[in-house]
């Protein structure tokens, strides 16, 4: 996995790894029994505090994505916890659509033509299906993804397209 | 009271306490009150004439404070500053290498000084650097000289390093190397850093906590992330009236009001988002603040008052 800060955003550096091992977990970039960098390791592959990774790994050990065993190293965690919270997931949802209902607004757009546009990007770009489908990991990320059932009809008429 | 000051001492890399320098009529350092935690790499940072220098001689010893007191790795400051510099690794703004001396020489001279030194990582450092052992000192960039004398601080194997504007002279591809030597200190010695530096973004790199330095005082010292979380604020924009008891919501700090637009400081960032999007808002937006950002609202704080 490749791992990047950046140092001058007023996100915490912590904060910013934390999200990006989430964010690898839930991409299937990272798997369960995985095992991250020592704390030192990523210290100097990134030239930044060790403090700080230890930080973020202590956070990410409380939330359950990863565990660590003495003597052995950090592995991402096997088991009940799902790559990232429905919750997680859909406040990161919200804020890109926060910022591009923001965005389409200040343009002088009304809320239907905002809809319109979105529904159309929708038709343009099939639904992006994972290689491996029969792989457990991506069914239950899809699954935890889309809570709707009329995601299907849009799915067959994009493949039908193409 | 006095009993947690004292496991503070202990525990502490460095603690001042009204430590002040004065040259004549001019205050230097006016006042210092500072606790370095082991472990932590703090940035020193500040505009020159701050104090930031005068502070960091006081600290190994090369100035004799005129009033308060210090403890460096539980030794005194003006009673035991020998002790302290067996054990600190100092590296000055201008470095003090004698021209006709070659890497191979300097190392020679520091493994006598240092009961730590280790030839091991003096070879590995340089290495890196891509230095000559042969070469003289007189014949080296300043970079050059940045990176030997760095390479003499480390491989003393210091419990506490001190760094005066550590990166000044080197470009940006050495930069990287450099901190990185800085980073391997604190990960496999366990050693504490305090490194002064006008380079905002390679503060925010390495250093977990920070100390802002102005007019002789530490005026705001605290651990870097806690800063720029609680430095964050909301803006939001409603479409119609706002909410009247905003300023009373629980997390809302403050309210300020320019307009149509909304500043809240908060105490919970989530929390007041999720609940400001119930009330129909035209935008809400977090704005995050970086270190270059809290550098100057603290000058600004301390101009004002």
């Amino acid at each position: 996995m490749r791992w990047h800060v950046n140092p001058h955003s007023g996100v915490p550096l912590y904060v910013q790894l934390e999200q990006q091992v989430k964010t690898a977990i839930a991409a299937g970039v990272l798997a369960e029994g995985d095992r991250l960098p020592t704390v030192r390791e990523l210290a100097l592959e990134l030239t930044i505090n060790p403090n700080t990774v230890a930080r973020a790994y202590r956070e990410l050990e409380r939330a359950g994505f990863i565990e660590t065993t003495p003597g052995r190293g950090t592995f991402v965690k096997t088991g009940k916890v799902p790559p990232m919270p429905v919750d997680e997931r859909r406040r990161r949802l919200e804020g890109v659509v926060d910022v591009m209902l923001a965005e389409a607004r200040a343009l002088g757009f009304a809320d239907e033509q905002v809809l319109a546009a979105v529904t159309a990007a929708i038709g343009r770009t099939p639904e992006p299906r994972p290689e491996g489908g029969d792989e457990k990991t991506g069914a239950e990320n899809e699954a935890g993804f889309r809570d709707k059932g009329g995601g299907s009809d849009g799915r067959d008429e994009a493949a039908g397209g193409g | 009271m006095v009993e947690t000051r004292r496991r503070a001492a202990d525990e502490a890399a460095v603690l001042c306490e009204g430590l002040t320098k004065r040259y004549g009529d001019t205050v230097a350092v006016a006042g210092v009150d500072w606790i370095v935690p082991r472990g932590s790499v703090t940035g020193l940072v500040g505009p020159n004439g701050a104090g930031k220098t005068t502070t960091m001689k006081m600290l190994v010893g090369l100035v004799h404070p005129s009033g308060g007191r210090a403890r460096v790795l539980g030794c005194d400051v003006t009673r035991d500053s020998l002790a302290i510099r067996q054990r600190t690794g100092y590296m000055p703004e201008e470095d003090a290498l004698f021209r006709w001396m070659t890497a191979e020489d300097a190392f020679a001279f520091s493994r006598l000084l240092y009961p730590s030194w280790s030839d091991r990582l003096a070879r590995e450092t340089l290495e890196l650097f891509g230095l000559s052992s042969k070469v003289p000192v007189s014949k080296m960039s300043k970079g050059m000289r940045r990176q030997l004398a760095l390479t003499l601080t480390v491989a003393q194997r210091p419990e506490l390093l001190l760094l005066d504007e550590p990166t000044s002279g080197l470009d940006p591809e050495r930069r990287r190397d450099f901190l990185n030597v800085i980073v391997k200190s604190v990960a496999g010695e366990g050693a504490t850093v305090i490194m002064s530096s006008h380079q905002l973004h390679e503060v925010e790199r390495v250093a977990d906590r920070v100390a802002f330095m102005r007019d002789g005082r530490i005026v705001r010292e605290s651990d870097l992330d806690s800063l720029k979380e609680a430095a964050r604020r909301i803006r939001v924009v409603f479409q119609g009236a706002p909410p009247a008891d905003l300023a009373a919501w629980e997390g809302v700090q403050s309210v300020d009001v320019d307009g149509k637009v909304h500043v809240l400081k908060v105490s919970d960032v989530d929390l007041v988002v999720t609940r400001l999007k119930g009330h129909n808002p035209f935008v809400v937006e977090v704005i995050e603040h970086n270190l270059e950002d809290l550098y100057f609202e603290t000058g600004g704080k301390e101009v004002s008052r």
